[in-house]
């Protein structure tokens, strides 16, 4: 593999101290194998995320966390402390549901201090920590109301508060920010990483979101059919994805077969028909020679021009198919003399559209990629 | 405006509402109307058998003195009562489990189960009453054998030949039970199956053990079925006449029996108006509280 992204599933430093810890963990329901052998460590106090797209076991995964399914078989150890057999009402684990779950029959302060009645603790107490967790979420004044007189950002909020006033040691998000509109994420992502921060619970996010994912968690595990492709930081999963699938699924790509023409140490020139080019890449670990050799690039890290750039690597000659302009930058589908299609996110940095890179419909343009810019993959065909 | 313009804008809708309004107007309100007036009259013997005085005020309050001033009335209506009241518990206790446990099985074998429970509706319900009458006659084996039970739970000398089952409010209550269970579980099944299981998750992840979830979660979210169910049970029952007519204690009768006699036997269809008028007051308080409650329910149910 050329990427040098760590193994899936391999602990990284970040997560070192094992404060949950999934071993081996695989989940059949009859012959369908929901979860495949996952393992993975993380660490006391950090914002996790499991990302997937729908049927790739990530809700498998934190419902067994949770205690609501039972692993087919290997361990999951939270603060060293199998599991196995420990019904959900005796984990210390609490869960933000998807569809938040509140009481419908209950006021705000009662679904918060619901999990709070089964713990021995005075009744003074109790109205005090309702009183805090209303405080952290900013919901004082909506004590005495009843679910279905809040709006969905509040009901987030008290699902939030509900999970949290228990102070457990790990959360369990399950899609928290997927039923509100795209203003209220932005703020409500930050909101649950600084209250995060603030308590130092352990935040586990399940999400199919790659942009909710890569906000909250301080490490992602890519998870598909059951098993988890990679485990990195937002900024690497994103940079130095560790294969094709992971590259294709966060963020867009563009995506070319190619064979390798040379290499010379530390780069390699790979002739790419439908490019109708040899790329020159800059090698990040030696290639095998081995399956399908893939070049791909980001659409944003390709440089767009209208005159042909000067001892720049990677030059391709294109027309402008079509474009969406988006207002802080715009997207185009250059068509290259082969038909390939190759997508570029040009940013537009001048008021008024007036930028040389402003190109429009049958424009002739020049596409220049970084040698570093390109990733390659050797997958198995 | 043209008439095919009016309908075609209001005609369709007002006609669709208009239907159960004019059923509940002549079948239900004019009725009770008539009903009503007959109560306030005086009995007679001619055709028909009751008139209204002649001089102010028209109207007579006799038959109401009598419903509180002979025992019998006032005894049967709490023989009524009483009956319908714990017949809806046991249905209630009967048929909470049964409907919580169709909402759990898997889909196949809840089809079956909810036809299983519709069933007996395919079968005469005279019928099926005429069979328990035959179980529990003292010569049947049903009471044979619950006699046998009986004698070996307790000492000699309170040994018993047989148990007399027939003629008596247990009766009445056991057969009114199964008769009117469907009724109690058919509402709860709709209403339970409704509820939101990850609910019930939620609770069990704050720590809840199952009974806790129940009594937290599921039972009050399913009171407006218990209502439903309750009074679909309460308030037939309590105007039963056939099964306490077939298997009850004649000496002391359900208030049914009642207006059935004053109204045939005793040509006294003043008297058997005022009973009825007063049922419906005392079955339609009930009524009422539950509708509020439904709206209030369903009111909070929105948003």
């Amino acid at each position: 593999m050329a990427e040098t992204a760590p193994a899936p599933g391999a602990p990284t430093d970040q997560g070192g101290d094992r404060f949950i810890s999934v071993r081996n963990v695989t989940k059949q329901f009859g012959s369908f194998t929901a979860v495949d052998g996952v393992s993975l460590d993380i660490g006391k106090g950090e914002l996790f995320a499991l990302l997937g797209s729908s049927g790739c076991g990530k809700t498998t995964l934190l419902r067994m966390l949770a205690g609501f399914e039972q692993p087919s078989s290997g361990q999951i150890f939270i603060d060293g402390e199998d599991m196995a057999g420990i019904a959900p009402y005796h984990r210390p684990i609490n869960m933000m549901f998807q569809s938040y779950a509140l009481f419908p029959h209950m006021t705000v302060a009662r679904n918060i201090g619901y999990g709070l009645k089964h713990e021995r603790m005075a009744r003074s107490e109790r109205d005090d920590r309702v009183a805090a967790m209303l405080d952290l979420v900013q919901l004082k004044d909506f004590a005495r109301r009843l679910p279905h007189q809040l709006s969905g950002g509040q009901r987030q909020r008290v699902a939030l508060a509900r999970a949290l006033a228990k102070q457990p040691k790990l959360l369990l998000l399950d899609e928290p920010l997927g039923a509100l509109d795209k203003k209220l994420r932005e703020q409500t992502q930050f909101e649950i990483a600084n209250i995060q921060y603030e308590t130092g619970i352990t935040f586990v996010v399940v999400t199919h979101d790659q942009e909710e994912a890569m906000t909250l968690a301080s490490r992602i595990a890519v998870m598909d059919r059951g098993r988890i492709r990679q485990l990195d930081t937002p900024r690497t999963i994103y940079e130095f994805p560790g294969s094709r699938f992971v590259a294709s699924f966060i963020g867009s790509v563009n995506l070319f077969e190619g064979e390798l023409v040379r290499s010379d140490g530390d780069h390699a020139e790979i002739m790419v028909p439908d490019l109708g080019v040899t790329l020159r890449a800059l090698l990040r670990g030696p290639l095998t020679g081995k399956g399908t050799l893939t070049c791909a690039f980001r659409p944003e890290k390709v440089r767009m021009t209208r005159d042909k750039p000067d001892g720049r690597a990677n030059t391709i000659k294109g027309v402008v198919q079509d474009f969406g302009y988006f207002g802080k930058d715009s997207l185009y589908r250059i068509k290259l003399p082969t038909q390939a299609l190759v997508r570029v996110d040009a940013p537009n940095t001048l008021r008024g559209g007036d930028d040389d890179n402003a190109a429009t419909w049958e424009d002739d343009v020049y596409l220049s990629i970084d040698p570093a810019a390109i990733m390659l993959f050797e997958d198995p065909a | 405006m043209k008439p095919a313009a009016w309908f075609d804008r209001r005609g369709w809708s007002d006609i669709i509402i208009g239907v159960p309004y004019a059923w509940a107007i002549v079948f239900i309100l004019v009725p009770i109307v008539i009903v009503s007036a007959l109560s306030f009259a005086v009995p007679v013997l001619n055709s028909p058998p009751y008139a209204f005085a002649q001089s102010w005020p028209y109207v007579s309050t006799g038959s109401f003195h009598r419903l509180f001033a002979d025992s019998i009335y006032v005894r049967s209506f709490g023989v009524s009562l009483f009956n319908a009241g714990v017949a809806t518990v046991l249905c209630l206790l009967i048929g909470y489990p049964m409907a919580l446990g169709l909402t759990r099985v898997s889909k196949a074998a809840n089809r079956v189960l909810l036809m299983l429970i519709v069933l007996p509706f395919w079968t005469s319900f005279l019928l099926r009453v005429y069979a328990w009458i035959g179980l529990m006659g003292t010569t049947s084996w049903f009471n044979r054998l619950l006699t046998s039970l009986y004698n070996v739970l307790v000492p000699q000398a309170w040994h018993v030949p047989h148990i007399q089952i027939m003629y008596t409010n247990f009766a009445v209550i056991f057969v009114v039970v199964y008769s009117y269970l469907p009724f109690m579980i058919l509402p709860l099944y709709a209403n339970l199956e409704k509820l939101d299981r990850t609910l019930d998750e939620a609770a069990m992840d704050l720590g809840s053990r199952p009974w806790q979830v129940f009594v937290d979660v599921t039972l009050p979210l399913s009171m407006p079925g218990i209502i439903a169910g309750g009074l679909l049970v309460f308030i037939p029952a309590a105007g039963e006449l056939v099964i306490p007519g077939l298997v009850g204690n004649m000496a002391d009768p359900m208030i049914g029996a009642i207006i059935s006699e004053e109204f045939g036997l005793n040509h006294d269809w003043p008297m058997a108006a005022s009973i009825s008028v007063a049922l419906l007051v005392v079955l339609v308080v009930p009524l009422m509280a539950y509708t509020r409650f439904q709206s209030r329910a369903e009111a909070g149910a929105r948003g």
